[in-house]
């Protein structure tokens, strides 16, 4: 899979304008966001894997990321993304497995 | 002059430990190997051993059907990566011929000890390589058909995720 064109652009004229270390974070968390492409992987492909372990650290990553991604985003804008992304039934799924490991929503 | 005879001395010493890893005989790669991983953790001038030439053979060596020679291929590595972990970006890809592509292989098909080893060797690879290259190449592999190595990916995946914070925002 290519990064898209913008994701590169966005992320080289960052790491040209704000090198210092201090807002590290800050840019990590907007390119993260920006990634659309890795959040797609962790929920389609890993979290719903057909084989249990791979579905197990998908499921794991997928947290990570959700909290790297909360840090700057309401749960609200998350749980839209979610909806907007997964389609009806991989939505539902998710909340399920959300809720059966004792993810408050 | 005394002071640079040793340094050639040791040049050459580094030459023919490669030399012996890229052999085909196994046993003397077993040696190179040892040596490697000696003058990489005794010796810090970081010219003596060129990488882009040690990984390459390195990672021919991590297919080889002798454990004893991915063992120490393996201890080779940690080595390596605990000394200049700074560069081994360059050998993370997708790519089927690439370190990390190996490392995968290695910690989900293979004796138990060996994938012991092997997920070792990748979960310090993992600490080493800027979060973002790292996830770029794992994403690629997220469809692989072997259920064992998707697992891999997605332990690859959340260990880069949780490392994430710490690491400089480079690709």
């Amino acid at each position: 899979m290519m990064l898209h064109p913008v994701d590169s652009n966005i992320e080289r004229i960052f790491k040209q304008a704000i090198p210092s270390s201090i807002l590290v974070k800050a840019i990590f968390t907007l390119v993260s966001q920006i990634r659309s492409c890795w959040r797609e992987n962790l929920f389609t492909k890993q979290a719903n894997d057909a084989h249990q372990g791979t579905r197990r650290f998908g499921r794991l990553a997928a947290r990570q990321y959700q909290v790297i991604f909360c840090e700057e985003n309401s749960a609200e804008t998350w749980d839209l993304l979610l909806q907007q992304q997964l389609g009806a039934t991989l939505y539902l799924l998710t909340m399920k497995w959300y809720r059966a490991s004792g993810h408050p929503r | 002059m005394a002071k640079q005879d040793a340094c050639a001395v040791k040049r050459e010493s580094a030459r023919r430990t490669v030399e012996k890893i890229q052999s085909a005989d196994w046993q003397l790669a077993c040696q190179g190997l040892a040596e490697c991983a000696i003058i990489a953790d005794v010796e810090q001038t970081e010219d003596l051993l060129d990488l882009e030439l040690l990984i390459p053979a390195l990672t021919h060596l991590l297919g080889s059907l002798r454990s004893a020679v991915v063992k120490e291929t393996l201890l080779c590595l940690d080595v390596l990566l605990a000394r200049r972990a700074s560069e081994f970006k360059e050998f993370v890809s997708s790519d089927t011929s690439s370190l990390f592509y190996a490392l995968l292989e290695k910690s989900s098909f293979d004796k138990k000890f060996v994938m012991s080893s092997a997920r070792n060797t990748l979960s310090l690879l993992v600490r080493s390589v800027p979060t973002a290259r790292l996830l770029n190449a794992a994403v690629e592999l997220t469809e692989h058909s072997r259920a064992q190595f998707r697992e891999q990916v997605a332990v690859v995946i959340h260990e880069a995720l949780l490392a994430m914070e710490i690491q400089e925002p480079e690709v």
